[in-house]
């Protein structure tokens, strides 16, 4: 090596040395001399409140708060920190504005930001300018200064939601901070469920939930009910609008059958719409399908399907429910009888109408209603003796006829068999149990007088007091469904013959005279008597059994209130015999054994019974003797 | 037969008249009456329908019943107060020799006699037949007067057990009366063989003199006196 290149390298070294010094201590110099200087300097001017600047034709206010400044994060750094490329010595500082840059101290912590929806939106919109805020302090008002770009008026309207008062802000559903996020609609339910945990659960096992995973957008989440941001409380105030918002739309629910729109829109026309309670329709489509796991409604689990439906309608309808699980038509229902009707099946489903106000419950429809199951052979009805018995017959009754000339009130089915208490007749808490048809017949506003006079009657008495099963009670005499007025010519009762009949089903049966101890011969007697016989020549004023025995209130002539007491036959006997005295009656009326009852007349008859035949025997045998010898004679 | 037979006036035309009315009444009342009595038999049903149904029968009852009633209240004037009438009930009176002529009556009727008991103006069995049907009218109109006032109410002062003995009485009475008639009267007067067809004095009034004389011969006696004796025996 040539000794001239070593020193050469040595100058250069020393020079590079030197250099190095003379630079770091020439920066470091002019670094405090610059920071103490321009950040002073730069308040000289900028602390000025009235200070502005011109941009772009519009005067911009300069001024910067140095007291907040100071007391802000960056008080320690220096305004050509962040404000860098300008010449404070010239003014305007620089030509063209040169954006604040965050990135070249914080960038690390940018880098979420970037990935998420706030990349566009610069770091002072959030943490402010001078008086920059730590994410701390800025977490604290975060939901105010999310408002302040996100001033739209759905969002505004956070501010008078539930969330709002309970302080739950933006960043409880967003995240906030820099990882603040869009929440697509997929994911509301999770996001709502992080603290409704038990309602997302049983909205993720809604069908609403199983229709929007199935990628149908159209198929609502939480917000699509409850609104986004203006959350109220947590009952649904606005609920038939929610969910009449899709359910009423015909695009999306076509056709005309169940579930379609124009299913829906009968809800409007409801009882349950149109009368309100504490502001709300009396019954919203909540109360019937649920909430969060609303169900599609063929669903086993829907709270409106035939099963569950008495507990549905029965969380308002309590004791109608009671009466109907009980009746006949509710035990079918939970055996499991898929014609049992249910709630509905009577009701309707979505346009559920007043019993009291609507035309569908007046007392002919709801015969309508009824027969539409109970019609003849459709659905088999029997009696207490098992025989087959028609319903419809319903029709030709005077109650109905009655109902069409506008008396309303006429009984019609639900009058005697009740409405949801129904019951079959051999339910002793039924209303047409044998014992309990009269109190039925004769309540408020019906047949109450002739249920007086058969209060206390010998054939209430031996029904009710002696369980007799075959004394008769209404129906016995006046039918069943086809109950007809007595006037009517094909009432049993309208003719005296019929009546005779009648009564003389149990009163001339032998079975029954043996079993109930009846007086015997009635119906002889009376038949041989002239009042009978009268009746069976088809008199019509002639007394029949209930001339003198009356008709509800029969009791037996031992009974001083009976119109066959002897007290009182010569009144009954004076309806059609006027001045009949108590003297007339010294013998039975009926009489079936003349030996005891009227001796004088069992003689009497005897008396001629031998004249007849000696008379005829003398006669025919003088006769013949007679003739015998003068036809000899004559020869 | 002679054509000019002598005969005498047995029945005056007053007493025809009433025979005729007596027994169109009787039947006609017995027709509607009995007709009620067996009214579960089928002719008895037909019989209240040719009258008219049961009400029509009651209202030709109670018609014929008046028609009789008031024959019988004339007949109690004429026989009371007529001379004709007067002298008829006297005949028809019963005497102790009926009753003595009654068993050599049955006997010869038996063929056990020979000897046919001699009669006045009426038989023994003519002399029942009138008081029969006396009686039976008497007790026919009493018991149908109580029952047809029972409708009315007046008679409501009648016990029910007379009410009951008086329907039994009416009706019994009743066929007791047709047994008589036609088993009696009609054979007697219509069937009887030399009688048959028919015994016209009921229209004629007239009966012949040999009729009287074999028929009623004290009163035949007694017009043409004992003189004329007849018997072919």
């Amino acid at each position: 090596m040539k000794p001239g290149y070593k020193f050469l390298r040595n100058i250069l070294f020393g020079l590079l040395v030197t250099g190095t010094v003379v630079f770091i201590s020439l920066f470091a110099a002019g670094y405090v001399k610059l920071s103490a200087q321009n950040t002073e300097a730069c308040f000289a001017c900028h602390e000025d409140p009235d200070l502005t600047a011109d941009r772009n034709g519009k005067k911009v206010s300069m001024y910067v708060n140095p007291a907040a400044y100071k007391k802000s994060v960056h008080s320690m750094a220096e305004c050509v920190d962040c404000h860098t490329g300008y010449n404070p010595d010239e003014l305007p500082h620089s030509k063209t504005p040169v954006k604040v840059d965050c990135k070249s101290c914080h960038q690390e912590s940018l880098k979420g930001i970037e990935a998420g929806v706030h990349k566009q939106v610069n770091c002072y919109d959030c943490h402010t300018k001078h008086d920059v805020a730590p994410g701390k302090e800025i977490r604290v008002n975060q939901t105010q200064n999310c408002q302040k770009c996100h001033n739209t008026k759905g969002i505004q309207q956070y501010k008078t939601s539930i969330h709002a008062k309970k302080n739950v802000g933006c960043e409880g559903c967003h995240l906030g901070g820099h990882s603040s996020k869009k929440i697509s609609k997929n994911e509301v339910a999770a996001t709502c469920g992080k603290c409704h945990g038990s309602h997302e659960k049983n909205f993720n096992n809604s069908v609403h939930q199983t229709v929007l995973q199935s990628g149908n957008q159209n198929a609502p989440t939480c917000t699509d009910c409850h609104g986004s941001h203006q959350i109220l409380t947590s009952k649904m105030t606005i609920e038939s609008q929610s969910c009449l918002k899709c359910h009423l739309d015909e695009k999306l629910f076509p056709g005309e059958g169940r579930g379609s729109a124009k299913f829906v829109a009968d809800y409007k026309t409801s009882v349950h719409a149109s009368i309100e309670k504490g502001g709300k329709e009396a019954a919203g489509c909540s109360d019937c399908h649920g909430d969060h796991m609303i169900q599609d409604p063929n669903n086993p689990q829907a709270s409106t399907i035939r099963a569950k439906m008495l507990e549905t309608c029965g969380k308002c309808h309590q004791q109608e429910v009671e009466h109907f699980k009980k009746s006949q038509h509710g035990t079918e229902l939970m055996k499991g009888n898929f014609k049992a009707p249910t709630c509905a099946s009577c009701h309707g489903e979505h346009n559920i109408k007043s019993v009291v106000s609507s035309k569908e419950f007046t007392k002919l429809n709801q015969v309508e209603l009824c027969l539409s199951c109970h019609v003849d052979q459709k659905l088999p009805h029997k009696n207490y003796k098992g025989e087959e018995v028609l319903i419809s017959n319903y029709k030709d009754s005077y109650h109905y006829r009655a109902l069409q000339e506008g008396k309303l009130n006429a009984a019609t089915c639900s009058d005697c068999h009740g409405a949801h208490e129904m019951k079959k007749f051999d339910d002793p808490e039924a209303q047409i149990y044998k014992k309990n048809i009269a109190k039925t017949c004769g309540q408020s506003d019906c047949h109450t007088k002739q249920l007086g006079d058969y209060n206390g009657s010998i054939h209430e008495q031996s029904l009710l007091d002696k369980n007799n099963p075959d004394a008769p009670t209404c129906n016995t005499c006046h039918g069943n469904h086809q109950i007809l007025k007595k006037d009517e010519s094909e009432s049993r009762i309208a003719s005296s013959k019929g009546l005779v009949q009648l009564c003389s089903d149990c009163h001339n049966s032998v079975e029954m005279t043996e079993k109930y101890d009846l007086p015997t011969g009635r119906t002889e007697s009376y038949l041989e008597s002239f009042h009978g016989l009268a009746v069976r020549g088809g008199s019509k004023v002639a007394a029949n059994c209930e001339s003198c025995h009356g008709n509800h209130n029969i009791r037996p002539s031992t009974d001083s209130l009976s119109t066959i007491s002897k007290k009182n036959l010569p009144e009954t006997c004076g309806k059609c015999h006027p001045g009949a005295v108590t003297a007339f009656f010294n013998t039975p009326i009926h009489i079936v054994k003349p030996e005891e009852e009227n001796p004088w007349m069992y003689w009497v008859t005897n008396f001629y019974i031998f004249m007849i035949i000696a008379v005829i025997g003398g006669m025919v045998l003088h006769n013949v003797v007679d003739f015998s010898k003068k036809f000899k004679k004559k020869k | 037969m002679k054509t000019q037979e002598e005969y005498v006036i047995r029945f005056n035309l007053s007493e025809r008249i009433q025979h005729v009315i007596l027994f169109v009444s009787l039947i006609m009342l017995l027709i509607t009456g009995l007709s009620l009595t067996y009214y579960d038999s089928w002719l008895g049903r037909m019989m209240i329908e040719i009258e008219g149904g049961l009400q029509g029968r009651g209202r030709l009852h109670n018609l014929f019943a008046f028609i009789l009633i008031a024959l019988c209240v004339y007949h109690a004037f004429y026989i009371t107060f007529s001379d004709k009438g007067h002298k008829e009930i006297s005949h028809l009176k019963f005497r102790k020799k009926d009753f003595k002529k009654l068993i050599p009556g049955l006997k010869f009727s038996m063929g056990l006699n020979t000897n046919k008991p001699s009669s006045g103006r009426y038989n023994i069995s003519q002399k029942f037949q009138y008081w029969g049907v006396v009686l039976g009218c008497a007790v026919m109109i009493v018991t149908g007067l109580i029952l047809l006032l029972k409708v009315w109410g007046i008679a409501m002062i009648v016990p029910k057990w007379l009410w009951d003995i008086t329907g039994v009485v009416h009706s019994n009475e009743g066929i007791l009366i047709f047994i008589v008639l036609f088993l009696w009267h009609i054979y007697d007067v219509h069937l009887s063989p030399k009688i048959f067809p028919m015994n016209k004095v009921w229209l004629t009034g007239k009966i012949s003199k040999q009729e009287l004389q074999s028929e009623h011969p004290e009163e035949y006696e007694e017009i043409y006196g004992k003189e004329f004796v007849s018997d072919k025996q």
